[in-house]
């Protein structure tokens, strides 16, 4: 448990407590892209590799945003030429329901995710003039 | 996750939502405004404002967002798996299209 102060002395206190929201949301996406970066590398590591075309079809791509929200992709598949077949990469969904390298990728991740965003998230919070974390 | 429509991709989505932390942030703020005036128009001396400046509770308000920061996209699909982590909202749900269900069960 982190312990959060907050300094009703400073004159920026209104304002810093109204900025939480954005400071989480960017230390949340920023958050999600370590994540996604994490998750595609043990991606990348658990796949079953023959020509190596699907692992390198693995990729982090920016989402959406909207006003309260970001989100990453973590794709695999399309964007890759098979060298054997001469063509994209188009087998990536029946590795995944066979083997599960993806699924695996993301129960590793999620650990990792958990502390990614505590000290993401506290990193831009502690950006506040009137908060000590 | 999802799969296109040929099969030919897998895709995780990460998507993080800080719409409830808005909501308990301008809550908070609303609550911090008031305790604080109300110190100073009643004269507190310094040192009670100085004790007042370290609120707990926006400890307890912080953890309670990172609870509604992470969400994987959720959605439904013949094939779905949902994995949940501790107190965070945390789920990964996995969709095929029948077509490629059709293949893997014929």
């Amino acid at each position: 448990m982190t312990d959060i102060f907050v300094d009703l002395n400073s004159g920026t206190v209104k304002q810093d407590i109204a900025a939480i929201p954005n400071k989480l949301l960017e230390g949340a996406e920023e958050a999600i892209l370590q994540v996604a970066d994490l998750m595609k590398g043990l991606w990348q590591i658990h796949i079953r590799v023959d020509t190596g075309s699907a692992r390198d079809s693995i990729r982090v791509e920016r989402g959406g945003l909207g006003m309260h929200w970001r989100e990453v992709r973590v794709r695999g598949g399309g964007y890759v030429v098979n060298p054997k077949t001469g063509r994209l990469v188009d087998y990536m969904g029946i590795i995944e329901l066979k083997y599960g390298a993806g699924r695996q990728a993301w129960n590793e991740v999620q650990p990792e995710a958990l502390a990614i965003i505590n000290r993401v998230c506290l990193d831009q919070i502690r950006q506040l003039a009137s908060v000590t974390v | 996750m999802a799969f296109d429509p040929g099969g030919s991709f897998v895709e995780y989505k990460i998507r993080v939502d800080t719409s409830e932390a808005a909501t308990s942030v301008s809550e908070l703020n609303r609550l911090f405004t008031t305790y604080l005036s109300l110190a100073r128009r009643t004269g507190l001396p310094e040192s009670i404002v100085d004790a007042l400046s370290r609120i707990y509770q926006l400890q307890a308000a912080i953890q309670a967002l990172y609870r509604s920061i992470l969400l994987l996209e959720a959605a439904s699909g013949p094939i779905g798996w949902a994995i949940a982590l501790g107190g965070i909202s945390l789920s990964a749900v996995m969709i095929t299209d029948q077509a490629l269900i059709g293949a893997r069960t014929r």
